[in-house]
C-alpha cells in the first residue's frame, strides 16, 4: 500500500518537474503557447462546425416534429431513412449522387486530358507563343464557374425549360436537350474552368522534370513507351494526382454550374440537392447530404495518399538540366498552335464574348440593329424588371455588392495570409511535437471539404447562440470567418513553406540583443516572409472575390455580394441583367490577379498546387 | 498531404466533440416550443402619431416581400413618414430562411414580412414567435375576420394564360387538357418543388370540397367517369399533370417568358400570377388570359403581412403594417398588377384585373387562410407526390 503510494508520489514529482521544465520552455519560445491558442482555435473553426451538421442529421430538428412523430432534439434517424431508404430517396440522393460522380469523373478527365496536352505544348515543345499561353491558360480559372453555365445557357437555351430561348434557338437552330443541359453541358463547362489546375500543376512537374532521367533510359535501352511507363510516369504521378484531387473535390463541392444547368431539367446533383433541402426546411436531410460529401471528400483525398505513399520513401537527385530539350514539332507546328489557340478561344473568348454580346441584346440571338441596346447597363428604368428595374451600372445594389465583395473578402484575405504565417511559424518551431502535427492537418482540413458542405456546417454551429460564443448568422462577420477558415489551406501551405526555409538564427539574434517575441514577428520575421504573406493573402483573395458556393448558404437578402447578386438575377430570370454581374464579378477577378501578379511577382501556380506537398 | 493516422486522429476528436456539442445545438428552439398554442394575438389601438415619434428613434425597416413591388412602397412609405425602408424582393422559402435563423439568433435585423407561404406562417412561425401576428386597432371592422389570423394583405391570383402570336383564342377550355399529351412539354408553372404556393394550391385540389368538381370536370370532357387508384381526382389530376412535362420555372417571369415569346407557333400555355400580364407588354411578351376554362381559369391566393418577433423597429413594422393596409400600400399592386386589398375600405384598383371576393370565390379555387393547417400538414406529402409523379 505504501510502497504504491511512494511510486505514485514520486511519478507525480516528476511530472511536476517536466511541467515546471515545459514552462520554461513555453516562456522561451511562445510558440508552443500561441500552437496551442490556433490550435484550440482550429478546434473549433474547423471541427466544431463538421461536428455540429453531423449531429444535425440525427436530431429531431425544430419544426419537424409533426413529421418525424418525435419531439426536437430527440435522436431520429427519420432524416436517414428519408435520404437514403425512402420513396423518394431515389430522387433526393441517389440519382443526385450519381449524376455527382458522373460530373465529378468526366471533369476530370476532360481537365486532366485538355490541361495534360496543353502543359506538354507549353513546356515541351518548341510551339510560338509559349510563354504567352502559359498565363493565358490560367484566365479560365480566374472566371467565375458559373459563368460558364450562364455563356452555356445563352447560347443553347431550348424551350423544354422556361424563360427567354438561347442564341442557337432564336437563329431557328433547335438544340437537343442533352446538349442544352443536364451531364454534357456541366461536364464540358466545368472542365473548362478547372483545366488550368493540370495545366499548372502538370507544367510545374514537367519543368522540374530532369531531361536526363529520360536520356539515361534510352540509352540504357529502354524504348520510347517503357521510357514513359516506368520514368515518365511515375515522376509525373505526384503532379496529376494533385490536379485530379483539386479537381475533383471542388467539382463535387460546386454549386452554381449545375444549379443554372441541371436544375431546370431535374438534373441534381448532392450540392444542388443539399441547396434544395435547405430552401424548404430540410436541415436534417440537408446535414445527410452535406456529411456524404464530405466523406466523398475524405475518401479522395484518402486515396491519393495511399496512391502517393510510395513517393514520399525517395527523393529524386539529379542535377537540373540547363539545356532546353523541347521536342520539335517541325511542319505540325500549325496543328499545336491551332489546338492550343482553340483551346483558349472556346474557353475564355467565347464565355465572355457570349456574355458581353448578350448583355447588349434585347430578344437573345436577334442579330438586327433595332435589337441591339445599352439598357441593361445604362437605362434609368427597365419597364417590367421588377425589383431591379434599371441598367445594372445605375443599380445602387451592385455598387453595395462591390463593396461588400471587397471588403469581405479583403479583410478574410488579410485575416487568412496573417494565420496563415502564424500556423507556418507554429508548426515550424514547435516541429516533432504533436501539436505542430494537428495544427498542420486540421488548418488543412477545410481543403478537402467541399464548398457547399463547409457552408452548412458553418450554418449549423452559428445559427445559435452557444455559450460564449454568439450566434453569428446574419452578421457580415460570419461569411469573414468562413472565408477566411476555407482558405486558410493556402496560406498555411505558403507559410509553412516560408517558414520552412527560415532558420531560428536571425530571431534568435534579435532575442539575444533582448527583443521581445512581438517585436522579434513585426521586425524580422514579417519583413523576411513578406512574399510568403502577400501570397497567403493574395489567393484567397482571388479566390473569394468569385466565391459561391461557400456564400449562397450564408448570405442574407440585402447583403449580397457580387457573386450572389448575379445568383438573384439569375433566379428573377433577367438573364442580360445576371450575365452583366457576372461580367463584372470577372473584371474584378481580372483586376485583382493582375494586381496580385505585379504585386508578388511570382505566378499561381505554386500556389495552387495542393497543399501539403 | 494529410496522413491518414492524422484523419484516424481528428474522425476521434469529431467523436468526442460530438458527444458534448450534440445537446446543446437543439435546445434553443426547444424552448420555444411549447408557445405553440399561443392565443391569436388580438388588435392593438393604432396611434399613428405616438407610432411615428417612435419609430424616428428606430433603425431601418427590414422588410421581405415575394413581389418586386416592394421597392416602390418602400420608396412611397419613406415619403410619407420619412422612415427609411430597406426592402428586398424574396421568395417564401428565403424569407423563410432568413427570419427564422435571424430570430433564433438574436440578429434580427427584419421587421416584416410580406409573404404568401401562408400555411408555414400559419403552422410554425406565428407559433413558434418567429412572426408576430398584429392587426391596425382602427382597421379591425374593414377586413374580414376571417382574414385577420394571420392578417392578409391583398389577395392576388394566378391563373393560366396563352400566347395570342400562336392562337387567335384560348387553346384550353378544361383543365384536364393540361394532362393531355397535346400539351406534353408545352405547359407551365413555376416548380412546385422550388416554392410552396403551389403546393399549397394542390392542397386545396385535393380536399373533398374540390377534388369533385375536378371528377365533374373529368366527365364533362371526356364523357367518362374518372377511374382513379388515387385517393380521389385532385390526387389523379396532380399526377397525370406532373407526368405531362410541365416546363417549371424558379418564377412567374419564366413561365411569363416561356409562354410568352413572341412569334412562336405552338407555345405552351401556363399558370402565372396576374402581374406578369400587366408587365408583359414592356418585356416584349405577348401573353393573354384564358378566360373560359372547366372548372377554374387558376386559383386565388393571400399575401400576408406579419411583423418579426424582437425586431429592433418594431413600431415602424405597425407603421409598415399599417401602410400595406391603405390605399397608399395596396395601390401599386392592385393597380399595376390586379387583385384587392383584404381592407373592404380600400377602393377596388383601376386594372383589367380588378377582383373582387366574390368573384374570385366563384371563378376561381381560393386559398382561405382557412386551408392554411391542411395545407402545411399534406406538405411534405404532396411535394413526394409531384417529385415522384414527374419521374
Amino acid at each position: 500500500m505504501s510502497v504504491a503510494a511512494g511510486v505514485a508520489d514520486r511519478i507525480a514529482a516528476i511530472r511536476l518537474s517536466r511541467l515546471v521544465v515545459r514552462a520554461r520552455m513555453v516562456r522561451r519560445e511562445p510558440a508552443l503557447l500561441m500552437g496551442g491558442g490556433i490550435g484550440l482555435l482550429l478546434l473549433y473553426l474547423v471541427i466544431a462546425p463538421v461536428v455540429a451538421m453531423l449531429s444535425d442529421a440525427v436530431v429531431v430538428q425544430f419544426g419537424d416534429q409533426f413529421l418525424v412523430g418525435q419531439r426536437p432534439g430527440e435522436l431520429t434517424t427519420y432524416y436517414l431513412e428519408r435520404a437514403f431508404s425512402s420513396p423518394v430517396a431515389g430522387l433526393l440522393f441517389w440519382q443526385p449522387l450519381l449524376h455527382s460522380i458522373v460530373t465529378a469523373f468526366g471533369t476530370t478527365a476532360i481537365a486532366l486530358a485538355l490541361g495534360g496536352s496543353l502543359a506538354w505544348l507549353v513546356v515541351r515543345t518548341d510551339m510560338p507563343g509559349r510563354r504567352w499561353f502559359a498565363s493565358a491558360f490560367v484566365i479560365p480559372y480566374m472566371m467565375p464557374s458559373w459563368a460558364f453555365a450562364l455563356a452555356w445557357i445563352t447560347l443553347f437555351k431550348n424551350r423544354t425549360i422556361a424563360g427567354q430561348s438561347g442564341f442557337l434557338e432564336n437563329m431557328g437552330i433547335q438544340t437537343p436537350d442533352w446538349l442544352a443541359y443536364g451531364a454534357v453541358p456541366i461536364i464540358v463547362t466545368l472542365s473548362l474552368h478547372y483545366f488550368p489546375f493540370s495545366f499548372l500543376l502538370v507544367a510545374n512537374a514537367l519543368q522540374r522534370f530532369d531531361v536526363q532521367l529520360e536520356e539515361s533510359a534510352r540509352v540504357l535501352g529502354a524504348n520510347a513507351l517503357r521510357t514513359t511507363v516506368r520514368i515518365v510516369a511515375p515522376l509525373m504521378l505526384p503532379a496529376v494526382l494533385s490536379a485530379v484531387l483539386l479537381t475533383f473535390s471542388r467539382v463535387l463541392g460546386t454549386f452554381g454550374t449545375p444549379y443554372v444547368l441541371g436544375l431546370p431539367v431535374n438534373y441534381s446533383v448532392l450540392s444542388t440537392s443539399l441547396f434544395q433541402s435547405f430552401r424548404s426546411g430540410s436541415i436534417g436531410v440537408m446535414a445527410v447530404l452535406a456529411a456524404v460529401i464530405l466523406a466523398i471528400g475524405v475518401t479522395v483525398v484518402a486515396a491519393d495518399t495511399w496512391l502517393l505513399r510510395e513517393q514520399r520513401r525517395f527523393v529524386t537527385i539529379g542535377a537540373r538540366t540547363p539545356l532546353e530539350r523541347a521536342a520539335r514539332l517541325r511542319r505540325w507546328w500549325p496543328v499545336a498552335a491551332a489546338a492550343a489557340g482553340t483551346a483558349f478561344f472556346v474557353s475564355v473568348v467565347l464565355p465572355l464574348g457570349t456574355l458581353a454580346i448578350s448583355t447588349l441584346m434585347r430578344i437573345p440571338g436577334r442579330f438586327e440593329w433595332s435589337n441591339f441596346t445599352l439598357d441593361f447597363w445604362l437605362a434609368e428604368h427597365l419597364p417590367g424588371f421588377v425589383g431591379s428595374p434599371f441598367g445594372l451600372l445605375r443599380n445602387a445594389e451592385l455598387y453595395s455588392a462591390a463593396w461588400n465583395s471587397l471588403w469581405i473578402v479583403g479583410s478574410a484575405a488579410l485575416a487568412c495570409g496573417v494565420v496563415g504565417l502564424l500556423v507556418g511559424y507554429v508548426v515550424v518551431r514547435t516541429q516533432g511535437t504533436w501539436l505542430s502535427t494537428f495544427v498542420r492537418q486540421v488548418s488543412f482540413l477545410p481543403y478537402l471539404v467541399p464548398g457547399i458542405a463547409f457552408a452548412a456546417a458553418y450554418l449549423s454551429l452559428f445559427a445559435v447562440r452557444r455559450g460564449p460564443i454568439p450566434a453569428l448568422y446574419g452578421n457580415m462577420s460570419l461569411l469573414v470567418l468562413v472565408l477566411v477558415v476555407a482558405y486558410l489551406p493556402y496560406a498555411s501551405r505558403a507559410g509553412i513553406s516560408a517558414m520552412m526555409q527560415l532558420g531560428r538564427e536571425p530571431e534568435e539574434a534579435a532575442q539575444m540583443a533582448g527583443a521581445s517575441w512581438p517585436r522579434r514577428m513585426a521586425r524580422i520575421v514579417i519583413p523576411i516572409q513578406k512574399a510568403a504573406l502577400a501570397t497567403g493573402i493574395l489567393l484567397p483573395f482571388i479566390s473569394g472575390l468569385k466565391e459561391l458556393s461557400l456564400v449562397i448558404l450564408l448570405i442574407t437578402r440585402g447583403t449580397d455580394v457580387l457573386a450572389t447578386l448575379s445568383v438573384r438575377l439569375v433566379d428573377y430570370g433577367y438573364a442580360q441583367l445576371s450575365n452583366a454581374a457576372v461580367l463584372v464579378v470577372a473584371i474584378f477577378a481580372f483586376a485583382a490577379t493582375y494586381l496580385a501578379q505585379r504585386l508578388s511577382g511570382s505566378g499561381l501556380a505554386s500556389g495552387l498546387q495542393g497543399p501539403g506537398r | 498531404m494529410i496522413s491518414l493516422r492524422s484523419l484516424a486522429l481528428v474522425a476521434a476528436g469529431v467523436l468526442v466533440l460530438a458527444a458534448c456539442g450534440g445537446g446543446t445545438g437543439t435546445t434553443a428552439p426547444a424552448a420555444t416550443a411549447t408557445a405553440a398554442a399561443q392565443a391569436s394575438p388580438t388588435a392593438q389601438p393604432f396611434d399613428e402619431a405616438a407610432l411615428l415619434a417612435a419609430a424616428k428613434k428606430e433603425p431601418p425597416l427590414g422588410v421581405l416581400n415575394n413581389s418586386g413591388i416592394v421597392t416602390t412602397l418602400a420608396a412611397d412609405f419613406e415619403k410619407k413618414y420619412g422612415l427609411k425602408v430597406n426592402g428586398t424582393k424574396a421568395d417564401s422559402p428565403t424569407q423563410v430562411q432568413q427570419v427564422t435563423r435571424e430570430v433564433q439568433s438574436g440578429n434580427v435585423t427584419l421587421a416584416v414580412l410580406s409573404i404568401e407561404d401562408g400555411a408555414l406562417v400559419q403552422a410554425q412561425l406565428i407559433p413558434q414567435k418567429i412572426l408576430v401576428n398584429y392587426v391596425p386597432g382602427d382597421m379591425v371592422k374593414s377586413i374580414p375576420a376571417e382574414w385577420q389570423n394571420p392578417l392578409v394583405q391583398l389577395w392576388d391570383a394566378k391563373v393560366i394564360g396563352y400566347n395570342p402570336d400562336s392562337y387567335s383564342s384560348c387553346p384550353i377550355t378544361n383543365l384536364w387538357e393540361l394532362t393531355d399529351p397535346k400539351w406534353k412539354g408545352k405547359n407551365s408553372i413555376r416548380d412546385p418543388l422550388g416554392t410552396p404556393e403551389e403546393i399549397t394550391w394542390f392542397s386545396w385540389l385535393v380536399s373533398d370540397e374540390f377534388a369533385p368538381k375536378l371528377a365533374a370536370a373529368y366527365q364533362q370532357k371526356y364523357g367518362t367517369a374518372l377511374q382513379t387508384t388515387e385517393k380521389n381526382a385532385g390526387y389523379e389530376f396532380i399526377k397525370r399533370w406532373a407526368a405531362n412535362k410541365p416546363i417549371t420555372g424558379k418564377s412567374d417571369d419564366d413561365t411569363a417568358a416561356a409562354v410568352g415569346a413572341p412569334g412562336q407557333k405552338d407555345a405552351p400555355v401556363g399558370v402565372m400570377a396576374l402581374g406578369k400580364f400587366g408587365e408583359a407588354p414592356s418585356k416584349g411578351n405577348k401573353l393573354a388570359v384564358c378566360k373560359n376554362v372547366t372548372p377554374w381559369i387558376g386559383y386565388a391566393y393571400p399575401r400576408y403581412a406579419v411583423t418579426v418577433a424582437n425586431t429592433p423597429s418594431p413600431n415602424a413594422a405597425k407603421l409598415f403594417i399599417h401602410f400595406l393596409m391603405t390605399i397608399d400600400g395596396a395601390g401599386p399592386s392592385i393597380n399595376d398588377h390586379g387583385g384587392f386589398s383584404a381592407n373592404t375600405d380600400v377602393a377596388p384598383g383601376k386594372n383589367e384585373f380588378v377582383g373582387s371576393r366574390e368573384d374570385w370565390q366563384k371563378s376561381l379555387v381560393f386559398l382561405s387562410p382557412s386551408g392554411n393547417d391542411r395545407g402545411w400538414q399534406l406538405r411534405q406529402a404532396l411535394s413526394d407526390f409531384w417529385r415522384l409523379s414527374r419521374q
